[in-house]
């Protein structure tokens, strides 16, 4: 007799169990359990990952089954656990839960629960398998075993009977056992297991307070009363239990019974009545040669004719038609609509996505693959990612609920986790930590790491880490890291079915309203074989839709994404490209691009498509990128190892940089089948954790000897292809990218000012906050205009040349800037007379630029002056805390006549004195005469209400006040209030204000670098604006500073940055003290020390400025925009300043 | 000037006052935020400025504290009185030495006593008695009460039990009644129905703590925890007013829950009626691993051989009180000898892993 264990609750049931279900398989299987039954609570979230370990422990040799079931917790307190019997009976389940959970309203804070009551688990009871759960203490509750009496027979009607350790226990199980055969029912042992191994207990017990939120020293009885909750094994089972024999039999029978796998799901593509009484097969290769021949005007070239037909012919095969068919309807809503999408993804390689519009790149000139190696044998369906403009991406998704139905679409789920700054704080609140502590451990934490907290830090802080409540803490919230706390939804993929989606899967209420969202990941989904289209959200598709806007609106162009004038490679863009020019572009802006630009210059649309795929951590530390640049600079010479894979590594100079490349060397140049090579590249994606190249090594390098290469050729191929782990990067999402960042180029360099407004107003996005994309725009020669009550819209807009030369208007100082990339760019301008606060060196500099720099203007000019730039009225929306509500009201009064006064204003708009006070902190009203304070200081004195209009002249009248001087502001006070305010400033920069003791103390300014030596000491100061540290946790730093004339790049080696941790953690502004380094133009400073100024920033206007550092920074953000990596999240980032004391410590933190 | 403090001439306060910040007015921080951003700091800023518009965007309060800084409103200050303690005295023309004289006249001051409680709202929670003696010596004596009360028959009585323990000596002059300690105490009502009565054991309490004193009666509460020393605590011998069950909303869900919630003192998991303070180490235990009771054990010298038992009971290490409980596991047996008494044993370890207990058994408690 053997015995397998049926009641498993994993860490899916979320802050209860405290193990997942790879590590509960493993021990099952080392007990010699023959199957393992997990029921988590009221979800099927943890099924497939069951499945998944399952299956790999069966492969290395000790066969073990998943049976999957439930346990669902009914509203009067009764449990019951369930295992469907066969495929039926799990539709059956999935439909109970989510009626369940259906009921939750998850604005009432309901989310994730499910409210079943006996009734409704009698109604879907049919196929499945119950076992009543009794209490503690319970000999038997009458209630509930008539109704398991009612619902389910002797044969699938159980009670169990599990071993607490309390007094009294073996009467109990006998009277237990007694009960339940008077009823009907069978007794059943389980072992109501919560974690696989004793040592886990403690984590239990700290999962469990979190859980009551309360410490643990509270906690009291609601911990887990009965504590030998980890698996045992069946001998010992069956010792414990020897005098209940039948119900250890009724275990095997159980399992016996319940045959049912996940495996068993079945899944259908959603129909798609495209062309009545055509199949879809038929219906796809109508359109596609329909399209193909609209595209050429009816006459298309051989080569589309037959690749066409070929690829026709394999969808046919794989039966992928419905798939096609599905995208190509989403995006013909979109289309109709006026929205920008753009698909990628491996099958968006192929011409049949090229001619249907899905795509717009040429696979054939492009010379891109479709058959990305499709393993016929495990009938995967292909992948199509849909880039959707950022806030269309709504409207979409609810079509897509509309057309397919409710029932048959729903978002995939994405199971949020404990990380190391979570996890810290959450052990340490429940052990009782002092909250400043717990605190303090936890802003030490790089982004989103997930590698506990290190004894170093602990030190750092002071703290001593011997203490047994703090140790325990640390050592607790390592183990923590990775569990599960509750369901979130994915950001865009959606799961679609033709027949009923909760009888495949239980689907819940999302914490948005109208949204549903599956139990399962985006892993479980591939994994199972379901279809799934990712509807993301790109925000630069919606910059790029506010572009073509602007430029109808404005300069009389109408453009596309799919234009001439962006299909054919201008000079002039890659020009700028060359240059690094590329702040607000898509893809190539960040820091680490811009210092790879001038090296890799660009200048065909191939070579953008390489510049997005290799530019990122990955590919550079696997030794991709310096073998090609040497190459394409010349220092290597191009070779091939042989004449066929010459053709496939031609583009790339003999190195392979796409995933497609590395398995066709591996078809082409090592003989392995189209399903081996798949096998390679799922290798390749898991190889960092399982090592699972190694064992096609011998393979390839063997088969490579045999077509003739030499074994030096084929080992360092052999290397590069095991570099690419997971960085390996698709050409066509490459290509896909490449086209939208070459669009966004294309219109900086045109039209820089189209370019600033849209990207200001398609904000939160990008790399760069509006401080730099302003500057970067002036810098560019585009004119800025502060917002402002009688001239700003909601966005921000463009100006008509002859409206804004009118001098009625107070505009603000505006010294000299340079631009922001490593390279100067000169303006075409000349400078304005010098404002009263003394900028620094660049006003000296501007006559002494070199020749070179002059001639560059010279031939910018020439681009641009058939061009009009237009000057920029910043809109509404950058003022802090400004509702669209209101500036929609201030809009629609200023239709009719301008404003006077403050007073006009308000009585004619409504809006509330809160929202002008917010103007008037914003300097908005500088058009009426006021600065700041006199604009607040009116705004004070308005009443409560607006006065009907002629008791409003009549308290006027009588009391008209004397007037009051207010101080006014100092220059940096100006500043730092336009930055608390909007978060950037037209004035000036702040450090403008320090330069002099700055220069008292010996430091350069950023712009002076370009003029020191290669390696000379040097100190700069600059406020931070972005930290990154690409790659492993163990890599460099990067840093970036700003100062009023430019940008400089700190580098910080490991320990240099553990040193000082703390300065470059939480300071505002710091000096760099180092050493210069120049690569051409391309210039870094090797960081020695970094010392914190962030007091003499409180100098400048004596009160705080905000933390000012941009989305790419790593510290604070997780540091990618990429969507593409693993650590992106999307999410609104919020600009505004809040006064929040906790947003900037001017003041230095001393942690006890 | 110095020491931290200045005494400034008459008429010159405005000067004095003028560098000094908002704050030092004592408004609000909305109001000093506001003002700070509107370029006004110091309180001769403030001063400087017309009154009118001040008024109508900070209000009125804002012109009072300036004012009453500036000494033109006046602001008096509230004195704090202390409260006089209630004492009542009866002095004798001639003094009194016998028990039925001190008797009957603290049955005439007790009543007084009341009275001045009644009058302040008070209830006695400590009275001392102080009887002053022709030789000078005074006699006292005390009598605590559990709950504050003016019930002279009752305060009577207590006071009555102790007389022997007053020597008059040579005779007493004065008696004197002093409320050491009161409480608040609304009206009593008085009761109509004599069913209605439950039982106060109030009375009783102070009976019995007068007598054997305060600290030797204490009642057990129970504390959330399995391990058995930790699981009582003592606590006031009267039981605070229990505070009544949060109600739940008709329409919330919870209404449906028929689970109970397990009382820590669950008829159907017993404790023995007695604990001992230390478990003692058993000898010549016989016990089969790892979860049988135990067939016969010594204790303190007497073999006892066992015919019924229960168990095991497991209970483990709290790990966050003791980090040498992390692992540690107890597993109690409840036994009936042959001569039909029963025993709470245990024994350290749960006979499977070494590092749960070194095997050990020992004896925790009896029953009956």
């Amino acid at each position: 007799m053997t015995y397998s264990e049926l009641q498993v609750t994993t860490h899916y049931s979320f802050l209860r169990g405290a193990s997942s279900p790879q590590q509960l398989f493993e021990a099952a299987a080392l007990a010699g359990m023959p199957a393992l039954g997990i029921v988590d609570r009221n979800s099927v979230g943890g099924i497939v990952r069951g499945l998944v370990a399952a299956e790999e422990i069966t492969a290395q040799g000790t066969p073990i089954r998943l049976v999957p079931g439930c346990r669902l917790d009914l509203v009067d307190g009764a449990s019951l656990l369930v295992w469907p019997e066969d495929r039926a009976a799990w539709g059956r389940l999935t439909r109970l839960l989510t009626l369940g959970k259906g009921r939750a309203n998850a604005q009432k804070g309901e989310k994730g629960r499910c409210f079943l009551h006996w009734e409704d688990v009698a109604a879907h009871a049919q196929g499945l398998v119950a076992a009543l759960v009794p209490g503690l203490a319970d000999t038997g509750d009458m209630h509930q075993l008539r109704w398991m009496a009612d619902i389910f027979d002797r044969k699938r009607g159980h009670v169990c009977l599990t071993q607490h350790r309390r007094p009294g226990e073996a009467r109990r199980l006998h009277a237990l056992a007694d009960s339940a055969r008077r009823f009907g029912l069978s007794p059943i042992v389980t072992g109501d297991v919560l974690y696989d191994v004793p040592e886990r207990r403690m984590l239990q017990d700290v999962v469990t307070a979190i859980r009551e939120t309360c410490t643990i020293d509270e906690l009291g009885f609601r911990r887990e009363r009965s504590a030998d909750r980890h698996l045992k094994s069946p001998e010992e089972m069956a010792r414990r239990f020897r005098h209940h024999r039948h119900a250890l039999a009724a275990v095997e029978a159980v399992v016996e019974r319940c045959t049912f796998s996940p495996r068993d799901l079945d899944y259908q593509y959603p129909d798609e009545i495209v062309l009545s009484g055509r199949s879809p097969q038929a219906a796809l290769e109508h359109l596609a040669r329909t399209a193909l021949a609209r595209k050429f005007d009816g006459n298309p070239p051989r080569a589309y004719t037959e690749l066409l037909e070929h690829e026709l012919g394999l969808v046919g095969e794989m039966g992928y038609a419905p798939y096609f068919l599905t995208v190509n309807s989403i995006m013909a809503y979109a289309r109709a609509q006026r929205i920008l999408c753009q698909g990628r993804g491996s099958a968006a390689n192929s011409v049949i996505c090229y001619v249907l519009g899905i795509t717009s790149i040429d696979p054939v000139e492009r010379k891109l693959l479709f058959e990305r190696f499709i393993n016929k044998d495990r009938h995967e369906p292909p992948d199509i990612d849909v880039d959707f403009e950022h806030e269309q991406r709504e409207r979409v998704i609810q079509w897509i609920y509309e057309t397919y139905g409710e029932q048959h679409a729903a978002l995939t789920a994405v199971v949020s986790r404990f990380r190391s700054r979570g996890s810290i704080r959450e052990v340490g609140k429940a052990l009782g930590l002092p909250e400043d502590m717990t605190a303090g451990l936890a802003s030490q934490i790089w982004g989103w790491s997930s590698e506990g907290v290190p004894d170093a830090h602990v030190e750092a802080l002071n703290l001593d880490k011997t203490e047994p409540r703090l140790a325990l803490a640390l050592d607790l919230a390592t183990q923590l890291i990775g569990t599960p706390r509750h369901l979130s939804q994915h950001p865009g993929g959606f799961v679609l079915t033709r027949d009923r989606l909760d009888d495949l899967v239980p689907i819940e209420p999302a914490a948005m309203a109208d949204r549903k969202v599956i139990e399962w990941e985006k892993g479980d989904i591939e994994e199972l074989g379901f279809m799934k289209v990712d509807i993301l959200g790109l925000g630069m598709l919606g910059c790029m839709r506010r572009c073509f806007d602007l430029l109808r609106e404005h300069k009389g162009l109408d453009l596309d994404m799919a234009s001439g004038a962006l299909q054919t490679d201008d000079p002039g863009t890659y020009a700028m490209i060359q240059r690094a020019d590329t702040l607000g572009v898509f893809q190539i802006e960040s820091r680490a691009q811009m210092s790879m630009l001038p090296r890799m210059k660009p200048k065909e649309f191939y070579d953008l498509v390489i510049e997005v795929a290799i530019v990122r951590p990955g590919p550079i530390q696997g030794d991709m990128v310096h073998p090609y640049l040497k190459r394409r600079e010349g220092k290597e010479r191009v070779s091939y190892p042989n004449a066929a894979l010459k053709a496939v590594l031609e583009k790339t100079l003999g190195v392979p940089l796409f995933q497609e490349q590395a398995m066709q060397v591996a078809i082409v140049g090592a003989g392995f089948t189209a399903a081996e090579a798949d096998q390679l590249r799922r290798a390749m994606a898991t190889f960092k954790m399982t090592g699972g190249v190694g064992k096609f090594t011998e393979k390839l390098v063997s088969g490579m000897l045999a077509n003739g290469i030499t074994q030096a050729f084929a080992e360092r191929l052999v290397k590069q292809i095991e570099g690419f782990g997971s960085y390996g990067f698709p050409e066509s999402h490459a290509a896909s990218f490449a086209k939208i960042a070459y669009a966004s180029c294309w219109m900086k360099h045109h039209h820089p000012d189209v370019f600033c407004a849209a990207l200001l107003n398609a904000q939160p996005m990008g790399f760069y906050a509006p401080a730099q994309i302003v500057r970067d725009a002036r810098a560019h020669g585009v004119d800025v205009l502060p917002p402002c009550v009688n001239a700003s819209d909601w966005d921000s807009v463009l100006v008509e040349p002859s409206e804004a030369a009118s001098p009625a208007q107070a505009r603000p100082l505006q010294p000299s800037l340079r631009a922001l990339s490593p390279v100067a760019f000169s303006r075409e301008r000349g400078n304005p007379e010098p404002s009263k606060t003394t900028t620094c060196g660049s006003m000296d500099s501007a006559p002494s630029r070199s020749r070179e720099n002059r001639k560059d203007s010279e031939n910018a000019g020439k681009d641009q002056a058939s061009v009009m730039r237009h000057p920029l009225r910043l809109g509404l929306r950058i003022v802090a805390g400004l509702s669209g509500a209101e500036a929609g009201k201030l809009l629609m009064a200023r239709a009719a006549a301008r404003f006077t006064s403050v007073e006009d204003l308000w009585r004619r708009t409504g809006i509330s004195t809160l929202a002008l006070e917010k103007l008037a902190r914003a300097d908005a009203f500088h058009a009426l005469g006021l600065d700041r304070r006199q604009a607040l200081w009116a705004v004070r004195g308005l009443g409560a209400k607006p006065l009907p209009l002629f008791a409003a002249a009549d308290a006027r009248v009588s009391g008209i006040e004397p007037p009051v001087a207010l101080v006014p502001l100092t220059a940096g006070r100006e500043v730092v209030e336009d930055y608390r305010a909007t978060q950037l400033s037209l004035r000036a920069h702040p450090l403008t204000f320090l330069r002099g003791e700055l220069t008292r103390r010996g430091l350069r300014t950023c712009g002076d670098l370009q003029h020191i030596k290669d390696g000379a000491r040097v100190e700069v100061a600059g406020i931070i604006l972005v930290r990154q540290r690409p790659g492993s946790a163990k890599g460099v730093l990067f840093i970036t500073i700003e100062d009023e004339t430019g940008i400089a790049n700190g580098i910080l080696w490991p320990d240099r940055f553990e040193a000082q941790r703390r300065t470059v953690m939480t300071a505002t502004m710091v000096s760099i003290v180092g050493r210069v380094q120049k690569e051409g133009l391309v210039i870094h400073v090797i960081a020695d020390r970094i010392v914190d100024l962030t007091p003499l920033l409180g100098q400048v206007g004596e009160i705080d400025l905000p933390r000012l550092t941009m989305p790419g920074d790593g510290a604070t953000h997780g540091g990618t925009i990429d969507p593409r990596d693993p650590e992106w999240r999307p999410g609104r980032i919020d600009w505004h300043y809040r006064e929040r004391a906790a947003v900037i410590p001017v003041k230095s933190h001393d942690f006890h | 000037m110095g020491d931290g403090f200045s005494v400034i001439p008459s008429g010159q306060h405005p000067e004095a006052l003028a560098p000094l910040p908002l704050a030092a007015l004592r408004l609000d921080p909305a109001t000093i935020d506001a003002l700070v951003h509107l370029g006004v700091e110091t309180i001769g800023q403030l001063a400087a400025m017309p009154r009118a518009p001040l008024a109508r965007r900070f209000g009125d309060a804002l012109l009072t504290r300036l004012d009453q800084a500036h000494g033109r409103v006046a602001e008096p200050l509230d004195p704090v009185i202390p409260p006089e303690p209630i004492a009542v005295v009866q002095r004798f023309a001639e003094p009194i030495a016998t028990a039925e004289a001190i008797a009957h006249w603290l049955g005439k001051l007790m009543q007084h006593l009341v009275t001045a409680l009644a009058q302040a709202g008070k209830g006695a929670r400590m009275i001392e008695l102080v009887a002053d003696r022709i030789d000078g010596v005074p006699q006292h004596l005390r009598i605590g009460l559990a709950r504050p009360s003016r019930d002279a028959a009752h305060m009577l009585r207590l006071i009555t039990r102790r007389i022997q323990e007053i020597s008059p000596g040579y005779g007493i002059d004065a008696l004197a009644f002093h409320v050491r300690r009161a409480d608040p105490l609304g009206a009593q009502p008085f009761e109509e129905r004599l069913e209605d009565r439950t039982t106060d054991i109030a009375p009783l309490v102070d009976a019995l703590a007068n007598r054997i004193g305060d600290a030797r009666l204490w009642r057990i509460r129970p504390v959330e925890s399995d391990v058995p020393e930790r699981s009582l605590a003592s606590g006031p011998p009267l039981l605070d007013a229990t505070r009544p069950a949060t109600r739940l909303k008709p329409d919330d869900v919870r209404q449906l829950d028929r689970g109970v919630d397990l009382h820590p003192w669950h008829p159907r998991w017993p404790r023995p009626a007695r604990l001992l303070r230390r478990p003692e180490l058993l000898d010549h235990v016989i016990a089969e691993l790892p979860d049988q009771p135990p067939r016969r054990f010594t204790w303190r010298g007497e073999t006892h051989r066992i015919v019924r038992a229960d168990g095991p009971e497991r209970i483990l290490g709290e790990w966050w009180q003791r980090a040498a409980e992390a692992q540690s596991v107890r597993d109690y047996f409840r036994v009936e000898d042959e001569a039909g008494h029963r025993f709470w044993l245990f024994r350290r370890g749960d006979g499977e892993r070494p590092e749960t207990g070194d095997l050990a058994w020992f004896i925790h408690g009896a029953f009956g």
